[in-house]
């Protein structure tokens, strides 16, 4: 875990108030793992008071890392408006990465900005033998986003939207059960509806899933005890008992 | 280089730079970031008697310049503390505090007299101030009478120094200082959190899990440390005063308005390096204005 001014170098807008940052920052970068997040302090006032997380959308495992975000509120906005050169206060990288596992398939499931995570999860999947089909829920089309890369770095994409504007029409979550198979190895990120739906529907055909958690930060390190979810024996935190948790251990 | 150590009746402090209770652990989550002996004390946090699971999520809302917690003394109660906690303190070479919090005066005092001889520790923090428990907290320290009681059952079952934890959530903090001060206590620790809520317009529910929590953070400073100067004007007892302290200038303020010591938060959160920058700006301020000792400038606020 490092504290450092990470110089951003390229601000991309993939959509109005969708941002990919790319940071010159080598301690994050040659530790970050998948699942693994970034806290950033966008301001060196107390406004916002705390530090903003971020998964880490992508590492090249030198110099550079990527974060992916949307224009939420007051930190993100402030965000979004620094240009490249400007130095980024980063804490990082922090909490518990996923767990890579042998299966026949990795079957990685994304709900709207959960995608974040999986993109790095899935850039590393890429050097694994057994193959990697991910099923994309968004509300639209227009939600959609990184497909281009995704299907350049050789994933198998299934996309599912809302309003049926691109792929399948309805949510992951419906149809989920078709793609499962006996032996592959789930991971998702996405709203809390959708990782609890998804839980309940893989833990029922036998299967248990890694899941990536979102929720209100304190310190990010540990210390607080603000950002606890429930699972089976107490409380745990998403910081750094997680973000990632196997989804067994979680009470919904 | 001026002298920055103080004295907390018979605690020495090698700098009067803490962290408070709560927002530091147990010192290990902050060891990547510096080494916690350059610290003047550790307030570890809070242990009761029993294991406590905490309150339900969520536990934090931020606010402007500030945050609402409602953890609810989350902690793996006094056995596992004596048996985990206390052998991963070997090696931090700086003063330890315990902080204590019961339901009960005899709570209270069972957890006095186990950690009285409990290697390491330096003093205990009785918290007679937590916002967020339904029992003891803070129905302990709005009340002289309470404060009193348990502060005098306290200093008569433990050897250590005893610092008691003080809420702000009262019409007058100088009579609850006053209490703790005649009942035997070393020293005050001012301030606990601001009762506080927030609500979810959308729900119209409190966005906590415990409805209410404790405000923290830059907000609550002016009046924190109102509240300091208040009670260093009117008693004898040294203070630690903390509430929103960020920088060295804030730091500097508490120690004017009548503090011996301060303890960092909330900063801690917004900057892991908080209190060893502001050790550093203390430093050359009392060289830019060539004091010798830290000693000079406490309780120097006139008027």
């Amino acid at each position: 875990m490092h504290k450092l001014l990470a110089k951003l170098i390229d601000a991309q807008a993939l959509a109005s108030g969708v941002f990919v940052h790319t940071y010159h920052a080598p301690e994050i970068s040659r530790s970050a793992e998948p699942g693994q997040f970034v806290n950033i302090r966008v301001s060196s006032s107390v406004a916002p008071l705390l530090r903003r997380p971020f998964s880490v959308l992508s590492s090249d495992g030198r110099e550079q890392f990527r974060i992916l975000f949307e224009v939420k509120g007051q930190g993100t906005e402030i965000l979004s408006r620094k240009q490249p050169g400007a130095e980024v206060d980063c804490v990082g990288p922090l909490g518990q990465p996923f767990q890579i596992k042998a299966g026949k398939l990795n079957l990685v499931i994304a709900g709207g900005m959960g995608v974040a995570p999986l993109f790095f999860l899935m850039q590393q999947l890429r050097t694994k033998p057994y193959p990697t089909l991910l099923l994309y829920g968004v509300r639209t089309k227009a939600c959609l986003y990184l497909v281009d890369e995704l299907v350049a770095s050789g994933v198998q994409l299934q996309i599912f939207t809302d309003d049926g504007s691109a792929g399948q029409q309805g949510m992951v979550t419906d149809f989920v059960e078709e793609y499962m198979q006996p032996g592959c190895a789930i991971y998702a990120c996405g709203p809390m509806e959708m990782i609890k739906v998804l839980t309940h529907k893989v833990h029922s055909a036998g299967l248990e899933c890694q899941v990536s958690l979102e929720n209100q930060l304190g310190c990010g390190v540990g210390a607080c005890l603000g950002c606890v979810v429930k699972v089976h024996d107490g409380y745990a935190r998403v910081c750094c008992d997680g973000p990632v948790f196997d989804s067994n251990a979680l009470e919904f | 280089m001026p002298d920055l150590e103080i004295q907390i009746g018979e605690l020495t402090l090698k700098n009067p730079v803490t962290v408070a209770s709560g927002t530091f652990g147990y010192g290990q989550e902050y060891e990547a970031f510096y080494d916690p002996s350059l610290l003047g004390a550790i307030f570890l946090k809070s242990v009761t008697l029993e294991e406590r699971p905490g309150n339900p999520p969520p536990r934090l809302v931020e606010t402007p310049a500030g945050l609402i917690n409602s953890i609810g003394l989350q902690n793996v109660g006094l056995d596992r503390f004596l048996d985990e906690v206390v052998p991963l303190l070997e090696g931090i070479d700086t003063v330890l505090i315990a902080n204590i919090a019961g339901n009960t005066v005899d709570e209270y005092v069972q957890l006095a007299e186990a950690l009285s001889d409990c290697p390491g520790l330096a003093a205990l923090e009785v918290n007679v101030s937590c916002p967020n428990v339904k029992e003891g907290g803070i129905a302990f320290g709005t009340s002289a009478d309470m404060i009193r009681e348990v502060t005098q059952e306290v200093v008569a079952a433990s050897a250590l120094p005893i610092i008691v934890k003080l809420t702000p959530n009262v019409a007058d903090i100088v009579s609850m200082a006053h209490a703790a001060e005649e009942a035997g206590a070393t020293a005050v620790s001012l301030v606990n959190t601001f009762l506080a809520l927030a609500i979810d317009i959308e729900t119209r529910r409190p966005i906590l899990g415990n409805a209410t929590g404790g405000l923290s953070g830059p907000a609550i400073k002016p009046i924190a440390l109102r509240m300091v100067w208040q009670v260093a004007r009117s008693t004898n007892i040294p203070i630690i005063g903390m509430g929103g302290i960020m920088t060295g200038t804030d730091a500097i303020e508490f120690l004017m308005a009548g503090a011996t010591a301060i303890a960092v938060g909330t900063a801690n959160f917004v900057n892991p390096l908080a209190p060893v920058e502001i050790v550093k700006e203390l430093e050359m301020f009392l060289e830019a204005h060539h004091h010798t000792s830290v000693r000079e400038i406490i309780n120097v606020v006139e008027g």
